[in-house]
């Protein structure tokens, strides 16, 4: 018996060809989606922990300093003094040219430059090794390990790099170094293997003097690595000067985790939506294969074939459908991670911190997690309308009525769940927004948009049923009974069209959430750029594309800044990665008295000029992030560990900033040089006299720079497009979600449509033999799948409104940490309007161009 | 006038042919009520069908008044079936999602006759067949004989010449079917409609002026009825 039912649904399939392709399409398309975005999330985060990972080698702990490093004398102290081993070090990552102009940039070149001590490092690294070796060559005068120690400039570049870029040994090389061109020369090869074991790549090993010299760091090294037992280090830690504190290196990969993690919350909450997106398109697909047959189903009840056998054979036949469409997924799967990493790793570069570009290396892991995945919500899908389908009593399976009224008596009880969605939501967002707790406030925050979700999803069929009511009298005005039937085909398909409805509903809403929110975000931005990006000409290290904050103007450009007679006023930025309470947040020293009267911070209280002078008086001013994420208010105090230990802090006021998530401390550069050293100088904003045009001067000053130093001379206006650029480039993978929403939007629309067409075959015959010709069907066609579009974007509009709610005022809030001020837009309305009704419109072509193929004396005939 | 000049239908595949209609010549006067009378699977419905333009002859032609309807493409046969046929199927075939006067109005409304005129020559089409009382309620709330003859009067509203009903009694109980049976009489005789039936039905066809008996896809015998 199961044979022959077999054969039936092979022939079935084979029948119906197209069907089964788009079947397979939706279960490849789904997997495809999930490995995709979560492929490229592991990979550009595991490739950046890599590289922290290689470059801490052996060393169980490290002892760091304040921002400025440990002074050459302490290290020294330090490493002669304990017991344990010890290595001091420096790093840098800059950018490269090889036998070129400065300008030249298209050989681009990244070294990950770290200064060693050569005679300690052994035990720590092992491709440091290298510095040890004696020549192979027995004719050199010198051996590799001498040169390296003994001529200032001398790298070892490892092999591959210098494959790729053919350099041989004794090539000059210039590095990018605090808007600085250095140069270092090949003296040997780090061999491939010991490097390989590593996982680093593009590493050039220089001496730690070669590196003080050419970092700018005479005196100073970044850190020392320690390798001890846990009492030794407890002993160690002790001992050290208030100044240093010992941590263990994964705290340093867990900071950068932190200082990632909003980022990586988008990317985990584009994972959830890619899976979500991706088994909707399954159970569609499944849905619709298998409601097709209901008749089929009920012919074979009739017949005698029991529901098990019924569900075993469909079952079986998803099985074999979900395997097939999942191995399709995962080879698109591929494809398409390579495009998302692709975009997540420039996003993580330009934000964050340098990462090379990969390529997509495949896991097995996730393979066959998402596998499983595809083929079980290929299998679910399949079984709850199957088991559904085979329950009815025989005679019933056969007419659809009986499933639709079923679907219509439960669309209010749907509704009051729906209400209860919405009700838990408020509760949700409430609570988020009184509870503090960080990462829990975030699955708070998810909890409570998940709930405004399925709030929405529950009232479809209700709002579906009501509101096709009201259209069938517009319809009726417009389009006589052909808009009349339309209306009442949304209607009693309720089971059907609801579910497409609240897909797109769903899609709409989130992509409208997205889109007012990030309108309201750029809003809020263009306010602070407007008040706070006021100086004439901006200034930037170049090599702080890869260097981040530890590319530093060297003290000769300022001195050179200072004799130019067009300038009116300088100011000296210092942005410095921090940590507070264990998390990663930046200092920021400014010189307060050239802003005071010059910027116009908004602070959330106070007067502006008491403002300043507190700060100028030693105080700090908060960001608004730093103040909600720490919960600290004007005239709160906040300790901050300083080269003479912690020091108390009082907060003068609280201003609202867009340029760090972490938040900061903000304070004049004559606090921050008392209690940290020097200040570092990592912006510049140059304020011009009056009579100066600035772009005139801009070009002056680029050449009065080139040859000298590395400078971005950026103009006021170029900078404020910068800032949008970052902003645009920081929310680039939500185009990615706006692509998975309108897939969803189209497959889920073209599958009712077409599910709507197979079922009422012998209602579009008697139309046709009553004489409706086919551009009536067809505008009865558009009609239905226009309106269906029309429903969703309808229920979208407050859904996608009270999402950006809960996105901006608790999720954010509480764990991205902006000041956002919702703002309507327009064009966010506008966009989902012309994305269902787009997406509507096409998924009809299909169906319509099936119309002429119904033949309607069979359509009649049949009962 | 109507007139089928060597009529064929051949379904199926070339090395297997099912021939369903065979050579079939027949003409009709306007105005007279006949009868195709023959055993299921003998070419009835297919015979109305290719009458109505819901199906294509293999050869021969039909020509209906003038106008040759074996010529015309699908925007001239959709609008032929419109105008000039009226058709009641044995299934009834009412549109589930219209209510009763919904579904009589549906054929006029593809026409864009003036609404308010057509409203309200449905519901007199609805007080003629007995059943205005019923107007606002939906197919399935009627009973087998009700919903007949709400698509007889579906059939009716764009005033057509040509009435055809298949079956139009199989699914009815005898006294039911007899109702509707003396519907179709009174159309033929009062308002001069030409209509064909077909049933498998001897009584049935015994309401007609003249009687066509289908066997095997042909015309066999015909029987005029004394009287006209
Ligand atoms: N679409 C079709 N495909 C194949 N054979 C058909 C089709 N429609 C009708 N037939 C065949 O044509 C013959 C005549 O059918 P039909 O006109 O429906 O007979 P009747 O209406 O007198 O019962 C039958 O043998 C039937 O099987
Ligand atoms: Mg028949």
């Amino acid at each position: 018996m199961l044979r022959l039912l077999r054969l039936f649904n092979l022939r079935h399939l084979r029948r119906k060809r197209l069907e089964t392709l788009l079947c397979l399409l939706g279960i490849a398309l789904g997997v495809a989606v999930m490995v995709g975005i979560d492929l490229a999330n592991q990979n550009a985060l595991r490739s950046f922990r890599r590289t922290v990972d290689a470059v801490t080698g052996r060393a169980t702990h490290q002892i760091l300093g304040g921002p400025a490093g440990i002074p050459d004398s302490l290290a020294a102290t330090i490493i002669s003094g304990s017991e344990v081993q010890a290595t001091p070090l420096l790093e840098y990552v800059a950018s490269a040219r090889f036998h070129a102009t400065i300008q030249d940039t298209a050989t681009k070149m990244i070294l990950h430059l770290l200064a060693i001590d050569p005679l300690t490092d052994a035990d720590f690294r092992d491709y440091s090794i290298a510095a040890n070796a004696t020549a192979r060559s027995g004719s050199t005068a010198m051996s590799t390990g001498l040169r390296f120690l003994l001529q200032p400039g001398a790298a070892l570049v490892d092999e591959d790099f210098a494959a790729a870029h053919h350099l041989k040994i004794d090539d000059t090389l210039k590095v990018l170094i605090g808007a600085r061109w250095r140069e270092i020369y090949i003296a040997g090869l780090i061999p491939k293997q010991t490097l390989s074991q590593s996982g680093l790549d593009n590493l050039a090993l220089v001496d730690i003097t070669t590196g003080q010299e050419i970092f700018g760091r005479v005196g100073y090294v970044d850190r020392i690595d320690v390798i001890a037992s846990e009492t030794a280090a407890r002993t160690l830690a002790a001992q050290l000067p208030a100044s240093l504190h010992l941590e263990a290196p994964a705290r340093r990969s867990q900071r950068v985790n932190d200082m990632l993690r909003s980022f990586r919350l988008n990317l985990m909450a584009l994972s959830f939506l890619a899976v979500f997106v991706g088994m909707f398109l399954i159970y569609n697909t499944m849905m619709f294969a298998v409601m097709q047959r209901r008749k089929q189903i009920g012919i074979l009840r009739c017949l005698g074939v029991t529901p098990r056998q019924i569900i075993l054979n469909t079952l079986l036949e998803a099985f074999g459908l979900g395997v097939i469409g999942s191995l399709l997924g995962l080879g698109l799967g591929v494809v398409l991670a390579d495009y998302v990493t692709r975009t997540v790793t420039t996003t993580i570069s330009d934000l964050y911190v340098f990462l090379k570009v990969s390529s997509v290396t495949l896991n097995s892991g996730i393979l066959t997690k998402f596998f499983l995945i595809g083929l079980l919500t290929t299998l679910l899908a399949s079984a709850v309308p199957i088991i559904e389908a085979s329950k009815v009593p025989a005679a019933v399976a056969v007419r659809r009525s009986a499933l639709e009224f079923r679907a219509q008596k439960f669309a209010p009880r749907f509704a009051f769940a729906g209400i209860c969605f919405l009700v838990i939501a408020i509760v949700l967002a409430l609570n988020s927004i009184q509870g503090g707790e960080v990462f829990g406030g975030f699955f708070f925050g998810l909890a409570a948009a998940l709930a405004v979700a399925l709030g929405a999803i529950f009232l479809t069929p209700l709002l579906t049923l009501v509101l096709v009511r009201f259209t069938g009298v517009i319809m009726n005005k417009l389009a006589g009974m052909i808009g009349v039937l339309a209306a009442r085909n949304i209607q009693t398909a309720l089971s059907r069209t609801a579910v497409a409805i609240a897909a797109l509903m769903l899609s709409l809403s989130m992509v409208l959430g997205m889109g007012l929110m990030i309108a309201s975000f750029r809003g809020s931005l263009n306010d602070w750029v407007k008040s706070v990006l006021q100086a004439d000409i901006y200034l930037q290290p170049t090599d702080a594309a890869t260097a981040k904050w530890e590319a530093l103007f060297p003290p000769e450009f300022i001195q050179f800044l200072e004799q130019q007679p067009e300038i009116d006023a300088i100011d000296l930025y210092g942005a410095t990665a921090f940590t507070y309470r264990g998390q990663p947040i930046y200092l920021i020293a400014i010189s307060a008295v050239v802003v005071k009267d010059r910027l116009d911070f908004i602070f959330t209280q106070g007067n502006d000029q008491e403002n300043w002078q507190h700060l100028i008086a030693g105080e700090v001013f908060l960001s608004d992030g730093f103040a909600r994420r720490f919960h600290k208010a004007v005239g709160d105090t906040v300790v901050l560990s300083t080269l003479h230990g912690p020091r108390v802090f009082r907060t003068a006021a609280i201003f609202v900033d867009y340029s760090f998530e972490q938040g900061q401390v903000m304070m004049d550069h004559r606090t921050y040089t008392e209690n940290w050293g020097a200040s570092r100088i990592t912006n510049i904003g140059v304020f011009l006299k009056p009579q100066i045009d600035f772009r005139r001067y801009a070009v002056d000053l680029r050449r009065a720079l080139a040859g000298r130093f590395a400078v971005q001379v950026i103009p006021n206006r170029d900078l404020r497009e910068r800032v949008f650029k970052v902003f645009d480039q920081s929310f680039a993978i939500t185009q990615v979600m706006q692509i998975l929403a309108g897939v969803v939007a189209f497959i889920g629309i073209i599958s009712a449509v077409m599910s709507l067409l197979v079922e009422r075959t012998r209602e579009l015959g008697i139309l046709r033999a009553v004489g409706m010709g086919f551009g009536q069907l067809h505008q009865m066609v558009l009609i239905e799948s226009g309106l269906m579009g029309a429903l969703a974007a309808c229920i979208a509009v407050p859904a996608g409104t009270a999402l950006a709610l809960v996105m901006i005022y608790v999720i954010n809030l509480h764990t991205f940490n902006w000041t956002i001020n919702f703002q309507i837009n327009f064009g966010a309305y506008v966009q989902i309007w012309w994305m269902a009704l787009a997406a509507a419109l096409l998924a009809a072509i299909y169906p319509m161009s099936r119309l002429k193929k119904i033949s309607i004396a069979a359509a009649i005939r049949e009962e | 006038m109507i007139r089928l000049e060597n009529l064929s239908k051949i379904y199926g595949s070339r090395e297997n042919p099912i021939v369903a209609l065979h050579d079939v010549n027949l003409t009709i006067q306007t105005g007279e009520f006949i009868a195709l009378y023959g055993r299921s699977g003998s070419g009835k419905s297919t015979l109305l069908n290719l009458l109505s333009g819901i199906d294509r002859p293999t050869s021969g032609k039909i020509f209906v008044h003038a106008a040759e309807v074996t010529a015309m493409d699908e925007n001239r046969l959709t609008l032929y079936r419109r105008d000039t046929i009226g058709f009641v199927f044995q299934f009834f075939n009412l549109l589930p999602t219209l209510t009763v006067l919904e579904n009589v109005l549906l054929p006029g409304q593809l026409n864009k006759h003036s609404a308010s005129k057509l409203r309200e020559r449905g519901l007199h089409l609805l007080a003629q067949l007995g059943i205005a009382d019923r107007h606002q309620a939906w197919p399935d709330q009627l009973s087998g004989g009700q919903q007949q003859r709400v698509a007889i009067a579906r059939a009716l509203i764009n005033d057509p010449q040509l009435l055809l009903a298949d079956e139009p009694t199989g699914n009815l109980d005898s006294e039911t079917g007899l109702h509707i049976l003396e519907i179709l009489k009174s159309l033929s005789a009062n308002h001069d409609k030409t209509i064909l039936l077909a049933t498998h039905s001897l009584d049935a066809a015994q309401f007609t002026d003249r009687v066509f008996q289908v066997k095997d896809g042909a015309l066999v015998a015909q029987t005029n009825k004394a009287g006209k």
